[in-house]
């Protein structure tokens, strides 16, 4: 969720984040500028995204979403061209479109090129420290701790830079980006399944499915709960955890009627 | 106005508005004036700015929600700020074109690398478009609906893409194209007056709430 300008003025909390999100950009930049590749190439991948993001999935009850195509890029291409294809077409939003603000564009940098792209990152090495590369697993739970994480940036500036009350505006936005960035995660996640038939070659940690014979024995094998299992499990709980705090606390229609039952008084 | 100018002034106006003081009746009244003042200057064309406007509004009004729970009427000030800089910055964004953008930037130093980036993808945007239109149309004549058209296509999309990223790089290699191929639209005279109606836009509302305190 872009923000626009206007909304917070602290000087200091616009420059700090700016700083970490150009920080990062520059870093990226600098890491490109390394390799072989030119711009051009990160240039095109930019403008895949910028597309992409005018694909609209419809959904139920008439809702549409679109994949925004950080967690895409960090799973294919890799951080560095993720971080500076997503900045480019924040910057061009910002001045071509008027899509988030001008003077924040170093905060909305850091929220929506930098932090989920890292999540993404994050959860494939975590994900690979335990022997696991499920590429579908990752976009989900990558993708949706992008998404909170820049929700949880956006909440904090806007409570202490536009003095907003916490106990809403972080169930708010964190809702909001929760919920879109686990459709986005499933979107991304079944975008990566077809780009593993259609262009192997563009997802090199995420090798093809292994030969027979480097499988192990069946009996060890049926004892072993798979690695796909393991990974959608903890996609669970993680989601599990973060939607707690939006529970509900009124009586379910099970507990309402047990009150209205007579005795229950 | 050259694309310098006309990129320079709209980020003059829009830091102005978007720091214009709050809860101050007189600095939004003012503001109001201002960005009526800067969409007659630019004469932006209207449909194109309401193109932009709406949805840019719609997402400013969701993320500012939480501001009208602690005070309404500051939320509201800060609400009505949001949204003029956010008119303001689509009244300028309305009649720029993306390669006066990319020249823009240049002379304003960015980076040449990240400039060539943002060229690139400007230059691609339209190819690419059309080419995703193709693939959701071959997608919809083949029978596919809701789901199965949308990561279908984007899986198939980026696959091309990252075919033509490399053909893209392969070209720029052999022309001899590095980072430095952005032209540069260095300041004018002409340009002054134009920079000056920026100034006294942006800063009005600051000074209509000083002379209001003072």
């Amino acid at each position: 969720m872009h923000l626009a300008d206007g909304v917070i003025t602290n000087p200091w909390l616009i420059g700090g984040l700016s700083l970490c999100g150009i920080g990062a950009l520059s870093a990226s930049l600098r890491k490109l500028s390394q390799e072989d590749r030119s711009m051009g190439f990160t240039g095109t991948l930019a403008a895949f995204v910028f597309v992409a993001q005018a694909i609209n999935v419809p959904l139920i009850g008439g809702a549409s979403a679109h994949i925004v195509g950080a967690g895409l890029l960090a799973l294919t291409v890799g951080t560095a061209h993720a971080i500076v294809a997503m900045s480019a077409v924040l910057v061009a939003q910002a001045l071509l479109l008027a899509d988030g603000g001008i003077s924040v564009l170093g905060v909305n940098i850091l929220n929506l090129a930098v932090l989920p792209v890292l999540a993404v990152a994050a959860v494939q090495r975590g994900l690979a420290s335990f022997g696991l590369a499920v590429p579908s697993a990752t976009a989900v739970l990558g993708t949706t701790l992008g998404s909170l994480a820049g929700a949880s940036v956006l909440s904090l500036v806007l409570v202490i830079g536009a003095g907003a009350p916490a106990a809403t505006t972080f169930p708010w936005l964190l809702g909001i980006q929760g919920v879109a960035g686990l459709v986005e995660g499933v979107l991304t996640a079944m975008a990566v399944g077809k780009l593993r038939r259609l262009a192997p070659d563009l997802m090199p940690r995420f090798p093809q499915a292994m030969h027979d014979s480097a499988l192990p024995p069946p009996e060890s094998r049926a004892r072993r709960p798979s690695r796909a299992a393991v990974a959608w499990a903890a996609i669970l709980v993680v989601v599990a955890l973060s939607l707690v705090p939006l529970a509900s606390d009124t009586p379910d229609a099970l507990e309402h009627l047990v009150k209205e039952l007579p005795g229950a008084r | 106005m050259t694309h310098t100018a006309r990129v320079v002034s709209g980020i003059l106006v829009v830091f102005g508005l978007s720091t214009a003081p709050v809860p101050s009746t007189t600095s939004l009244l003012t503001a109001v004036v201002a960005v009526v003042a800067w969409i007659a200057l630019l004469r932006p064309d209207p449909r194109a700015l309401l193109t932009l406007v709406l949805p840019a509004l719609g997402i400013t009004a969701v993320v500012c929600l939480p501001l009208f729970f602690r005070d309404g009427s500051r939320g509201a000030f800060i609400l009505a700020r949001a949204s003029l800089s956010t008119i303001a910055a689509a009244s300028f964004a309305a009649g720029l074109r993306p390669t006066e953008l990319v020249s823009a930037l240049r002379t304003l130093r960015i980076p040449a690398p990240f400039a060539t980036v943002l060229a690139t993808m400007l230059r691609q945007a339209l190819t690419l478009r059309e080419e995703g239109r193709r693939l959701v149309l071959a997608r919809k004549l083949r029978g596919a609906r809701g789901l199965a058209v949308g990561p279908d296509v984007v899986a198939r999309l980026l696959a091309r893409t990252a075919a033509r990223a490399d053909r893209v790089d392969l070209a720029m290699h052999l022309r001899g194209h590095g980072a430095h191929t952005a032209p540069r639209a260095p300041l004018e005279k002409r340009d002054v007056l134009g920079l000056f109606c920026a100034v006294v836009i942006g800063i009005s509302p600051h000074l209509a709430a000083r002379a209001v305190a003072s």
